[in-house]
């Protein structure tokens, strides 16, 4: 049943259990907040929202809390409201410094608004502000308490939708303050979704003080590459210089995506295109450099075929390099030798899009396993999704894991066991209840079979023993869900762009049809049987079966142990990335690409979803985006592909890979439109699979991500950014 | 007189449930377990008995809410908080009766069908916490807690959960939060508690003093207990009388017994032969009055028409040589040290209020300071998320409004220099920096401030 | 740290409540009685053995002012100062007992036997001015009331 209210002489009609705000949201009047948002639960403690409810007895209601009721009328502008407002601003004002000028809040800042807005007087406040100490010492973060107006935001942001719960509300009444446990600095998840939901100067990044006025920012909308939830962004530029990312409306953002991408202006980026001169690698012009490339890779196709030539693509860079890319290697150089080095023994066909729908989704399940203990490290914004799920749907968490993890707080079953016993232990429990000895199984293996839906959660990568888990498991629930971890950015949208040797884009098994028509689109002949597999490449050189390889946008060296003097063995080696990687100082020509703040393109994260990358800062030096690199090197191959734009790209994508023919950016392409669509079960494990690759990592994954993350200054003070071996 | 709530406090060895059951203790029980949970509610609807904890809900109406909603368990809370300055009747009860406390419980508790009681007992009351243990440990050997109590096949179980120092926790949501383990801050209403209150379940918050009330009422039943009292206000009420009277202490009366009756008949009249100046009638969150009200009768309606509470029923009495400047800074002090800290006028307010007063304790006060502190009173009415608040502004407006003269001589004076003013300014000032505030600096002393 | 039969109590407290971090305060009450305050690690293994983050426990025990977070006298003074005792005299009796001590509110005395505190309302107001030593209630102080008192506290 319908309410029906009045909102400043308009009826409005709202649902149950709304509060006051909503109905004036909904009849358009517009009631300031502080300790309001609606990620989190009502609050209730600024009392700037007040409105005034027609009697008898007439009253005044904080709007944020107050149900709406039928028939009730409410004034939000009325001479007592207006009043009641500049009341709390001034008990607001009394204990906050007026340090605007030095506050980078200022221009965004709530209280500043409203003060404005309501044109307060002076006060007759005459007394000591109240001083308390600030936070320096935390990473990233700085902390000004006499700023704080105690709205609790942040205490509830971290703990409602994080479940990290470092901030607490400490000590009591006017000596209230927000504090980390025992006053010491944070060590938390460092997100900062405190700073960006903080009203006032309270929170602050370091990263980001005295850099500019807010007023001054110039917004692009853009997407976080960081791993494969690609969060929609706001890069925020001043002078033409990226200053601040924040995100978009109120999405969420990681320690990743908010403070990594300083890295981009680390000094290692390349700036000028290089080439190998008797040992040594020296700058070169553009045209040199494409020159050496077109000849070298020329000569060593006509020397030993095509197939002796491979290309790495990358998940860092958009879906158009991606395209193009795997467009050269087959088109221009006549080879399937293409794949990801991210893919790098991995078993084929996991993560090629079976991620079950949209993250938003994941509370419409009963039940959420988690069989990844690591899941907000490897995918932040995923986590969140449980989080929220769990604290707003309702919907319960079994978590299956040995370590420390901040998921134990909110999970209802706790399965101390590592993802591949776990696994058996509920098979086996769901099959037989006189199978459960412990306590812990049987209470999951109950909320299991009670679950009209379950959603898994699952590793990015399984052992072939664990993956027939999974599928056995699947078998006997109802309704599964299949939410796999993405480790890496865009490496969903590179496998659905083709970088595959064994798939055209759209997954279009290569195969003399197939060839047959991709090769009359291109205009070309193309060659019909699948290619080496990442892996394959490497022993390929080993045994001489590879002699040149070309590297778009990604670190081998770094990741994979012992692969510089194999590498070496090439006769010719081209990397194109933004850095100097350890790569790149063992190639023969090394290529300057554009970073993500500086290019434009499409991405597709792990839900499917096309997300777009704009550019906010000019190339870097003489670098360009990926894309115009591998064209400019067809050109000089003498097989042009002539796009004017990555528009371009993007057309002949779309027209090639059919579920992208109409994919909306921000909308997922469905899964079922995939050849390789289906359930996990319809996946298959290749032969030539190996059990899960070790990777290599000092640290927590949240804190590094390979090449960029530990080139981030601001990534480096947490002091726990590690050297993650990209596998 | 009719005693209902001291009637045993003199028991010799009445601590011990044998001498108290000798005396009547439990008495009520079978009475209560003889009728169906409904009945009782109604029964205690009848005696027209009001919460004592401060607010007058009626007690009755209050349980039927819980009873009436299905979620299961459902608890019921004593909330033996008492802390509002003044008064210390629930702990005479507590630390010299306190099998009438659990009797009234386990009524309580079948009546709503709780089979789960928590006293919440204030952490200043280390006496009554290792009473309070005794007495229900002996209540469990006895059969009186715990499953199928006196065969009747009622299950109640009590636990004593203590307080550590937060009048707030004294407010039912605000305790519900302390008892689960969290800072004493008030909750949003709705939900109510009798919905979802402890841990969510429907939850009945009750003062000792009321729960006292019920083997009483189920003793006597609802219509001899509500010829006691007056219309509105039945039964009797432990007045706590302090101050500058000659006999201090604790009076069962009954409701509608004028002030005068309480404060000279029962507690002697004015030490030292002083003259009346001015009395709380409530406890510190209750608006004064001064000696033209003595006449006034204690009950609920009587209290409001003249502009104050009953409250707790804990009169402050206040002789002619009093500061009320300084009587009332030491209410301010209170409520400046007892704000929870969630909301803003509250917080911000009481502050603000105490640092006037200071200043004014202090000989700095200024012309305007009177205006001021109305002016901060102002802005808090109405305002406040819980009644904490909406209370501490009560003594300064009505003190103002009837010792004006005194502020004004205050600030014109430059403080009077009076013993207490100068030792609560040592007091305060060094109670207002506690260890963990960073010391002021000399920047930070703006004596203005525009916007 | 808090030692085994601490621990014990504190598990056994939680049993009496529906979910275990219920039994904050009582883990709270538990660590003062054995230290004479709650220290860090007592806090930190509260919130392990409770399953609450360490920064609400500490949220919660700076919340309430009879958690003490750094050592006290043997024996804790808390000497009331709100109105009623007040307007019976409690500030002069406090400046006695402080010159008597010999240290300000929070200190403790050299010989390490007393530390005290102001206190709000005791609910002992029929015997004001009133203060407790450590659980012990001590009403109608008067200057020589509390010299005896201080006496019989080793
Ligand atoms: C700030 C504040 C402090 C309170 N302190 C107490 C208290 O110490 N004891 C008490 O019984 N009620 C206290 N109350 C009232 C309770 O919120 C609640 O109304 C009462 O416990 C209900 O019990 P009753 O209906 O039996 O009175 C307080 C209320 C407020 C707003
Ligand atoms: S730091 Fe900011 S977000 Fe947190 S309570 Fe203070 S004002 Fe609110
Ligand atoms: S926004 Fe409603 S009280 Fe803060």
């Amino acid at each position: 049943m319908q309410l029906t209210i009045t909102i400043d002489g308009k009826a409005v009609s709202v649902n149950p259990g709304a509060t006051i705000l909503d109905a004036a949201n909904s009849a358009g009047a517009r009631i300031p907040t502080l300790c309001h948002d609606n990620r989190l639960h009502p609050y209730g403690a600024c009392r700037i929202c007040m409105v005034e409810v027609e009697g008898p007895p007439r009253r005044m209601m904080t709007a944020c809390t107050t149900p709406a009721a039928d028939g009730m009328i409410v004034n939000t502008a009325s001479p007592a409201v207006v009043e009641a407002r500049k009341d709390i601003l001034e008990l607001l004002l009394i204990n906050h410094p007026l340090d605007c000028p030095v506050c980078d809040k200022a221009g965004e800042c709530r209280l500043q608004d409203l003060v404005h807005e309501y044109g307060l007087g002076p006060s007759s406040f005459a007394e000591e502000k109240r001083q308390l100490p600030s936070d320096h010492d935390s990473a990233v973060i700085e902390r000004n308490a006499n700023r704080c107006v105690l709205c609790g935001k942040c205490v509830r942001i971290c703990k409602e939708q994080n479940a990290v719960e470092e901030l607490a509300f400490t000590r009591r009444g006017g000596r209230s303050r927000i504090s980390v446990a025992f006053d010491r600095p944070l060590d938390c998840e460092f997100c900062g979704e405190c700073v960006d939901i903080c009203p006032v100067g309270a929170l602050g990044a370091k990263q980001f003080k005295y850099k500019a006025r807010v007023w001054n920012l110039e917004q692009t909308p853009s997407t976080c590459i960081y791993c494969g939830c690609g969060c929609p962004v706001s890069l925020e530029a001043h002078k033409g210089s990226v200053v601040r990312i924040s995100p978009a409306d109120d999405n969420y953002l990681c320690v990743k995506g908010r403070f990594g991408w300083d890295a981009v202006h680390h000094a290692d980026r390349l700036t000028t295109p290089k080439m190998r001169v008797g040992g040594e690698l020296v700058d070169c012009t553009w045209d040199e450099a494409l020159a050496v490339i077109a000849t070298n890779l020329k000569v060593i196709k006509n020397k030993r075929g095509a197939d002796s030539i491979g290309g790495l693509g990358s998940v860092r860079t958009t879906n158009e390099d991606n395209y193009a890319f795997q467009k050269f290697m087959r088109m221009v150089i006549g080879t399937n030798n293409i794949d990801l080095l991210a893919r790098f023994k991995i078993p084929r066909g996991i993560n090629a899009s079976f991620f079950s729908g949209e993250l938003g989704r994941i509370g419409e399940s009963d039940v959420i396993l988690m069989l990844d203990q690591d899941t907000g490290d490897i995918n932040p914004l995923t986590g969140i999704g449980i989080v929220r799920a769990v604290n707003r749907r309702g919907s319960k968490l079994i978590l299956c894991g040995t370590g420390r993890n901040k998921f134990k707080s909110i999970a209802s079953v706790v399965i101390p066991q590592d993802t591949g016993s776990a696994l058996a232990s509920l098979t086996a429990g769901l099959r037989s209840a006189r199978r459960i000895v412990s306590t812990r199984v049987k209470q999951a293996v109950e909320l299991l079979t009670s679950a009209g839906s379950v959603a898994l959660i699952l590793p990015p990568r399984l052992a072939p023993d664990t993956f027939t888990l999974v599928r056995e498991l699947a078998g006997i629930l109802k309704q599964v869900a299949y939410y796999p971890l993405v480790m890496r950015g865009n490496i969903q949208g590179a496998m659905d762009m083709g970088v595959l040797p064994d798939y055209f884009p759209g997954y279009q098994a290569v195969s003399p049809e197939t060839a047959a028509l991709w090769g009359k689109r291109w205009n070309a002949s193309l060659p019909e049987a699948r290619g080496m597999s990442a892996e394959e490449m490497m022993t390929g050189i080993e045994r001489g079966k590879l002699s040149a390889l070309y590297i778009m946008g990604d670190d081998p060296v770094s990741s994979i142990p012992g692969l510089v003097p194999i590498l070496r063995r090439l006769e010719f080696l081209v990397v194109q990335d933004i850095f100097m990687t350890e790569t790149a100082k063992i190639a023969h020509v090394v290529l300057p690409a554009a970073s993500f703040l500086e290019r434009s393109g499409t991405f597709t994260n792990l839900e499917r979803r096309l997300r777009r990358i704009s550019r906010a800062e000019e190339p870097l030096g003489e670098s360009k985006e990926d894309w115009e690199i591998i064209q400019a090197i067809a050109h000089k191959m003498g097989r042009p592909m002539n796009y004017a734009s990555v528009g371009g790209i993007m057309s002949e994508i779309r027209t090639g890979v059919p579920f992208y023919g109409h994919l909306a950016v921000n909308a997922c392409w469905p899964r079922e439109q995939s050849p390789l669509s289906g359930s996990l079960a319809d996946l298959s494990l290749s032969s030539d699979s190996i059990a899960a690759h070790e990777v290599i990592t000092a640290g927590r994954l949240l804190f590094s991500s390979g090449g960029m993350i530990t080139r981030s200054k601001e990534m480096g003070t947490i002091g726990r950014a590690s050297t993650e071996a990209e596998v | 007189m009719e005693q209902l709530l001291l009637k045993r406090i003199n028991v010799p060895g009445g601590l011990d449930i044998d001498i108290a059951m000798a005396h009547g203790a439990y008495g009520a029980l079978r009475i209560s377990f003889g009728m169906r949970p409904v009945d009782v509610i109604d029964e205690v609807k009848r005696s027209g008995l009001r919460g004592r904890g401060g607010a007058g809900f009626p007690t009755g109406v209050k349980w039927g809410f819980a009873a009436m909603d299905p979620k299961m368990p459902k608890y019921l809370i004593c909330n033996a908080d008492e802390g509002e300055p003044g008064t210390f009747k629930d702990r005479i009860i507590l630390e010299r009766d306190p099998h009438l406390l659990i009797e009234g419980m386990i009524i309580a508790g079948y009546a709503i069908g709780a089979e789960r009681g928590y006293i919440y007992l204030r952490g200043e009351y280390p006496a009554a916490a290792d009473i309070l243990e005794r007495a229900i440990t002996q209540a469990y050997e006895k059969g009186l807690l715990g499953n199928n109590i006196i065969g009747s096949g009622v299950t109640f179980d009590l636990s004593l959960h203590r307080g550590a120092g937060a009048y707030i926790c004294g407010e039912e949501t605000s305790l519900i939060e302390s008892l689960e383990g969290k800072r004493g801050q008030p909750r949003i209403r709705p939900p109510f508690p009798a919905n979802a209150g402890a841990w969510g379940k429907p939850t009945v918050v009750n003062n000792v003093e009321t729960l006292a009330n019920v083997p009483g009422i189920m003793a006597l039943g609802s219509e001899a207990y509500s010829k006691l009292g007056v219309e509105g206000s039945t039964g009797t009420k432990i007045f706590c009388v302090s101050g500058a009277v000659n006999r201090p202490g604790a009076y069962e009366l009954p409701l509608g017994t004028t002030l005068r009756e309480i404060i000279y008949t029962h507690a002697g009249g004015i030490r030292g032969g002083g003259k009346l100046k001015a009395v709380i009638p409530g406890g510190a969150s209750t608006p004064m009055l001064t000696a033209e009200h003595i006449d006034v009768k204690m009950d609920y309606s009587s209290l409001l028409s003249t502009g104050s509470m009953l409250g707790s029923g804990a009169v402050i009495v206040m002789d002619d040589s009093t500061c009320m400047v300084h009587a009332t800074a030491v209410i301010i002090r209170f409520f400046e040290h007892e704000s929870c800290g969630k909301c803003t006028p509250c917080r911000e307010g009481t502050g603000w209020l105490h640092q006037i007063y200071s200043r004014m304790l202090r000989g700095e006060g200024g012309e305007s300071d009177i205006d001021v502190l109305l002016g901060i009173c102002r802005k808090m009415k109405g305002k406040c998320f819980c009644p904490l608040g909406e209370g501490a502004i009560q003594p300064v407006l009505s003190s103002i409004k009837y010792f004006r003269e005194e502020y004004e001589r205050c600030i014109r004076e430059r403080g009077c220099g009076g013993e207490q003013c100068k030792g609560m300014m040592q007091g305060s000032k060094h109670h207002m920096t506690n260890k963990f505030q960073a010391p002021s600096t000399k920047s930070q002393t703006l004596r203005t401030l525009d916007f | 740290m808090l030692n085994d039969e601490a621990r014990e109590r504190i598990r056994l407290a939680a049993l009496r409540y529906p979910e275990p971090r219920a039994a904050l305060l009582p883990a709270l009450h538990i660590a003062q009685k054995e230290a004479g305050y709650v220290s860090e690690d007592a806090m930190r293994f509260i919130a392990g053995q409770l399953n609450v983050p360490e920064s609400e426990v500490f949220g919660t025990a700076t919340f309430y002012s009879l958690i003490r977070r750094s050592s006290s006298g043997r024996h804790v003074i808390s000497i009331c100062h709100n109105l009623p005792c007040t307007l019976l005299g409690a500030e002069p009796l406090i400046g006695h007992l402080k010159s008597r001590l010999g240290v300000d509110e929070g200190e403790v005395t050299p010989d390490g036997r007393f530390s005290y505190q102001r206190i709000e309302c005791i609910g002992r107001c029929d015997g004001a001015p009133a203060m407790l030593v450590d659980d012990d209630y001590h009403g109608d102080l008067t200057p020589e009331k509390i010299d005896g008192i201080l006496e019989k506290y080793a």
